[in-house]
Formats: structure tokens, sequence, C-alpha cells
């Protein structure tokens, strides 16, 4: 370590870090199954969010295209599925409106209890009150019939939705958000995070 | 209403794209399992915060997943993701700041640390522990840019024109930032080698 500091020569250098290097703990890092999911939900989300708002026929055609399959990856993943409408105006047209025929595949879910949760004031208990039903039987769902019974370990749920800035705010304050689809007229979320 | 040409050629040009698919998730699962480790270490020395780390370098490789044209290339891949991730930590070191959290090395040392194979004593163990918390702090005296830098090139073996092209500053700036954080790193070596001497000498006596 003595001596002149040689410009081209920082072989010491190379070796301590080589030293360090493996010396060091292997972080716990998440599966690439995890990683592609949220990538593919990523590239979900940039291409819903360029929909331009308008008829629930294209709400319908975003959530088919965009909402399920990114629900399918997380499933593959490993993780709860937590599938949920948005809230308020959005949502009760989703559920009142639609024929059955015209729902999106895999996918259809009631909010319960609560409400006021359709009303515009979701909050987290009344999200993890949102229950799923109609998925398909090998999707591991997390299913929550109570307000507020959430008992899931939170970074184990992928919460895939529609709807606008209170689904969003509810999943940032419950701490969830591993990957929120928003889609629709009144998308309010850019990015996957909120 | 569409011609048996056209359904066959719009079936062959679906196959290839899913061909594509799967060698682009192959092409990303490698480089994910070999570099996903060094791009945390990286991280963990620019953030100082192996939690955080294992956040940005799940954000990094998110982010290398758009980019499918990059991915299938290993060689240029490499030096691209340290840039993301780089900018990645930026990002997380701006977002902490506004949030009002003060930035703290780990704490962790003894646990970030595996015990060295090659210790003689558990005397000896001690010691090579605390040398390497030696250098995680002189790193932490380094600017970021400098810190950056000088991981990039002597602990991930990134060429100093990549580097250069990376941070965007001239090859001579990169060579000179470089050297700089080595002298730092290195008087900080040889204090640390000066007081451990006058310790072992004091308790000789």
């Amino acid at each position: 370590m003595n001596g002149r500091l040689s410009m081209d020569d920082d072989s010491f250098e190379r070796d301590l870090f080589r030293e360090r290097a493996q010396r060091m703990e292997l972080p716990a890092l998440p599966s690439v199954d995890a990683v592609i999911a949220r990538g593919e939900t990523r590239r979900c989300v940039r291409a819903v969010s360029l929909l331009p708002g308008g008829s629930l026929k294209r709400v319908y055609r975003a959530l088919a295209t965009t909402v399920a399959p990114v629900a399918m990856l997380h499933a593959a993943a490993g993780l709860f599925v937590l599938v949920a409408w948005g809230s308020g105006v959005h949502g009760e047209r989703v559920h009142t409106d639609a024929p059955p025929s015209e729902r999106p595949p895999a996918i259809s879910l009631s909010m319960s209890g609560e409400p006021e949760g359709d009303r515009g004031t979701c909050g987290p208990a009344s999200f993890f009150g949102l229950t799923c039903e109609a998925l398909p039987a090998s999707m591991p769902v997390a299913s929550h019939a109570a307000p507020g019974s959430c008992d899931a370990p939170l970074e184990s749920i992928a919460l895939v939705g529609s709807g606008g800035a209170r689904l969003i705010s509810a999943a940032s304050v419950a701490g969830v958000g591993d990957a929120i689809c928003g889609c629709g007229d009144f998308v309010t979320c850019a990015d996957d995070r909120p | 209403m569409a011609t048996l040409p056209d359904v066959l050629s719009a079936s062959l040009a679906l196959g290839a794209a899913r061909d594509m698919e799967t060698e682009d998730r192959a092409a990303f699962t490698f480089l994910y399992e070999k570099h996903a480790p060094r791009i945390h270490r990286f991280l963990r020395d620019l953030l100082g915060d192996a939690a955080l780390a294992t956040d940005a370098t799940q954000e990094t490789f998110v982010r290398a997943y758009a980019h499918p044209e990059i991915v299938r290339e290993v060689e240029r891949a490499v030096p691209w993701l340290f840039g993301v991730a780089r900018n990645v930590s930026l990002e997380l070191r701006k977002a902490r700041a506004r949030r009002g959290r003060v930035f703290t090395e780990d704490d962790d040392d003894q646990a970030r640390h595996a015990p060295c194979p090659r210790a003689q004593s558990p005397e000896g163990e001690l010691l090579d522990r605390e040398a390497l918390s030696v250098v995680d702090g002189a790193l932490a005296t380094l600017s970021e840019d400098r810190r950056a830098m000088l991981l990039m090139a002597l602990d991930h073996g990134l060429e100093y024109a990549d580097i250069a092209t990376l941070m965007g500053f001239s090859l001579a700036k990169v060579k000179v930032e470089i050297f700089r954080g080595r002298e730092i790193l290195r008087e900080t070596l040889a204090a640390y080698e000066r007081d451990a001497e006058r310790a072992s000498s004091r308790g000789g006596r």
C-alpha cells in the first residue's frame, strides 16, 4: 500500500474489491418471474395510459387485454392476486351496466360491505373489503370478505385493477402497490407505483 | 376475406414473434441471474442501504425489461445496466431527500460481510471485517459521482471509456476522478493500518 500511487496499476484496489465482494452475503432478490411480471405490468400500463378515454366498450377492451393477462402473470409468479375495480362511477358502470357477455374474461368483482366505498370514500379498509369472484380456480387469490380483514402478507400481494385516484391512494396508504393497472377514461396513474 | 397465403403469413409472423419473445425472456433471465447480485452490490454501495438497494435492483431490471434490443447483447447490456442503476439510485436519493430522511450508512456491517473463510483466528477475522468496514467508510466519504466511477471501474471492471459515456464525462475526467478516489481509499486504509499497529504495540507492552 506504500509508495507512489500509479495511474496505470490499480491491481491493489481491484484485488481489494474482489475480496470484499467474495465476503459479502448474497442478497435475497426477487425471482426473475416476479421482475418480468412487474415489467409486463408497466408495459401494459403504458399502453393503457395511451388509450383515449371514451366508451365503455373501450374500457372493457383495455381490461380484457391488460388487466387479465397481468393478473395471470402475477399468479404464475406465485403472488396472491387481488383484483379490484376502481370505486366510484367507473366501478358502478362496470358492475351494473354490462351484460355478462360483455364482461372481461376471467375477472369479475364486486364490492362487499361498505356501500360508501362505491360512492367515493374508498379507504384502505373498504379497499380490503373487495371480494374476488369468478377468477380461475388455479389463480391464488387473496379474498377478503370483511372490510379490513386482509391477513395475507402485504408484500406478497399483487394488486391489479382499474380505476382512478382513490384505488391507488388506498393501495398506497395500505402499503400495497406491487402492480396497479389503470385503464379507461378515469385513469390518473401514469406508472404502476403510486 | 383473408386468403390462405394471408392467413399463413400472419400465422408465421405470429410464430416468429413468439420465438423472439421466448428468446428475449431467456436473455433477460440470463442477465438477471448473472448480474443482479453485482448490480445490488453497486446500488448498496451507492445508497448505503441494503433493503433500498433490493428495490432499486428490481427497478433497474424492470426498466431493462422494456429494452429487449439491449438485453439481447450482453456485452452492451452490462455497462448500460450500471448506467440505469445509477439513475435509479439518484432518483431514490432525491425522493428520500424530499421525504426528509437522512442518508445513513448500513449499521449492520457484521451481517453484510460474511465470515472470512481464510481467517486464522477470531481476532484475525475481526480485523478483516474491520478492514472491510474501513473500505465502506472510505467509499462513503467520496462524492456520489466519484464513488460511482470508482466502483464501476475497480469493483465491476467496466472500461473507462464506457464509464465516460455512461456518466457523460470526458475520459480524462473519469481517469482523474478514479485516481483521486484511489488516493483517498489508500490514505484511509493506511491510517487504519497505522492505528492498528499502534494499538497492537500498546497491547504488547
